[in-house]
């Protein structure tokens, strides 16, 4: 317990710059939703009129309805996805690896206890993090979308529902970021890996949206899992896919517990 | 194991990769209620040996006990018992010094506030600095009262007075043998030998990752050696070298060094017939000793 509290007092201020991120793009993002209300129809002839591999970075397809404050919404998930992907990510390989980059390995581990101790408690410190993210993102965008929705038919439920598939997403990336901290026994190569990791595979699902042939590819993207409008609006969770990531991230949980108990710690 | 020894150590050896060799086959003991001396050049593999001992590494082969438990399987529960200062001391920066305290504390049960002030009252240490503000001297204090603060039975030392002043050296110096007097034992490994010879019952002398040799203070004081180093305007050389128990005869310009062993009555009469212009007599630093080692062996 005392090793969870220290670890979510030292990365409060990080943690407080990736929420704050996180607000701006929200606020930022609505208040262009709000010209694109006025401007009407005209918005999405001009987004139907960009190639298919512009619009599959931006995160919008041909048919969508730009005015509707739901759809709209609907195109944040991307950008979620690659902030919480990141943050995810860096969380983990930090957690772990920050240890012997700042030296204070030998401080924390002579201590009497199983290195498993510590790993469980920085694990349980990073989804404590990545959980209080997703549900500032939660809050904040069921309160803004509601002051743009004039519809009267709320947007709270499949926001909710969005983040809880986003969560999964977090999950997938943690376990990623975990291993790689306790795997490449350095921070800044560990986070190096995990932008690879995480630029390689958005590339990858841009790639899947502009040829139809790398389809089969799906699976090795994380960011082509989800349809955002589709878990919205229709309520379609895929769940062979929410299942692969929970899964990716216990082998890289378990993987990041085989590899550091077994380790030699730098001084 | 025998009753007495609280730390023993065997065969241990450490490669880091298949090559860069860390510690060669490095067995000694450490026994209950001794100061105990682990002595070496830098790059000797004393704080290798210290930190598979910590099983911060682990050995290529080899095993060590303490408190006649093997170190790496029950590592966690010696590990209750073991105050260790490590060579260099890192710490959380942004934290304040009793917060790091209480942190280090809390590990081992209760935070017992009259032990962290006791401590830090002797070192001289203020509590409510932050870390990142504190000189590296601090820094070493923090570890040091970090490393006492649980009343460990096994006190581990890496080179313990690099960074402090003379006095705080005195103060931790009369802080360890307090410790040593109230049952805890201590191994300590430094570069330097007075320090060790102030304090030490026995050592290990360790170079290039072996042990060299393990004695008992007293006979390595009886058997050391001076550095003698006299300046005249005469050519000594010729005088020194042919007299028993000299070696290493160097002469540079007009002064002639050379170690000393056996009957300093017999040196100081030679002295006494010559006319000197300067003399002086100094403890062999560690190398000049070593040196002496490697020669016996060849």
């Amino acid at each position: 317990m005392n090793i969870v509290l220290r670890e979510l007092r030292a990365h409060l201020r990080s943690f407080l710059i990736w929420a704050g991120t996180m607000v701006f793009l929200i606020f930022a993002g609505l208040m262009k939703y709000s010209a694109f209300q006025k401007t009407g129809e005209a918005v999405n002839e001009i987004f139907d009129s960009l190639p298919a591999g512009l619009q599959a970075i931006l995160g919008m397809d041909a048919e969508m309805d730009l005015t509707s404050i739901g759809v709209f919404y609907s195109i944040f998930f991307l950008y979620f996805l690659l902030l919480m992907s990141v943050h995810s990510t860096m969380l983990g390989a930090s957690i772990i690896a920050k240890e012997e980059r700042d030296k204070t390995a030998d401080f924390l581990l002579v201590k009497p206890i199983r290195r498993s101790r510590a790993v469980t408690a920085k694990v349980i410190a990073a989804l404590i993090m990545i959980f209080l993210f997703n549900q500032i993102t939660f809050l904040v965008s069921a309160v803004m979308v509601g002051q743009y929705n004039l519809t009267g038919v709320s947007l709270t439920g499949p926001i909710f529902r969005l983040m809880a598939i986003l969560s999964a997403v977090q999950i997938l990336f943690l376990g990623i970021g975990l291993f790689l901290g306790a795997f490449a026994r350095n921070a800044e190569r560990a986070s190096g890996i995990g932008t690879g990791i995480i630029l390689g595979t958005f590339l990858l699902k841009i790639l899947i949206e502009i040829n139809q042939d790398f389809e089969g590819l799906t699976f090795l993207s994380p960011f082509s899992y989800f349809n955002a409008y589709e878990i919205m609006f229709d309520g379609a969770i895929p769940f062979g896919y929410v299942v692969l990531c929970i899964g990716t991230a216990i082998c890289g949980i378990a993987g990041t517990y085989l590899v550091y108990r077994k380790r030699d710690l730098r001084s | 194991m025998s009753a007495s020894n609280v730390i023993e150590i065997r065969n241990l050896t450490k490669y880091y990769g298949k090559k860069s060799r860390g510690i060669l086959d490095v067995s000694f003991d450490v026994m209950e209620g001794e100061i105990f001396g682990f002595i070496g050049p830098n790059g000797a593999g004393k704080s290798t040996t210290i930190r598979t001992l910590l099983s911060l590494i682990y050995p290529t082969s080899g095993s060590a006990t303490i408190f006649g438990k093997d170190c790496i399987r029950f590592g966690h529960e010696i590990r209750r018992h073991i105050g260790y200062l490590p060579s260099e001391v890192f710490y959380y920066d942004n934290m304040k010094v009793l917060d790091l305290l209480k942190y280090s504390a809390s590990f081992y049960g209760k935070v017992d506030m009259k032990r962290i002030e006791e401590l830090s009252t002797i070192m001289d240490l203020d509590l409510n600095r932050k870390i990142d503000d504190l000189s590296y001297g601090n820094k070493k204090k923090v570890g040091i009262v970090q490393g006492l603060l649980h009343n460990p039975k096994l006190i581990i030392l890496d080179e313990p007075t690099s960074g402090l002043d003379p006095l705080m050296q005195q103060k931790f110096f009369d802080l360890v043998q307090l410790e040593n007097r109230k049952g805890a034992t201590i191994l300590m490994s430094s570069h330097i030998l007075p320090e060790v010879q102030k304090l030490c019952s026995r050592v290990a002398i360790i170079k290039e990752g072996r042990i060299m040799k393990i004695e008992d203070i007293r006979t390595l004081r009886n058997t050391a050696y001076k550095k003698i180093a006299v300046s005249a305007e005469t050519d000594l050389q010729a005088d020194f070298a042919k007299m028993a128990g000299v070696t290493n005869c160097q002469r540079i310009d007009q002064e002639v060094t050379f170690l000393f062993k056996g009957n300093v009555n017999d040196l100081v009469q030679v002295l006494g017939t010559r006319s000197l212009q300067n003399l002086t007599i100094e403890e062999p630093d560690l190398d000049e000793i070593f040196l002496h080692y490697y020669q016996a062996d060849a």
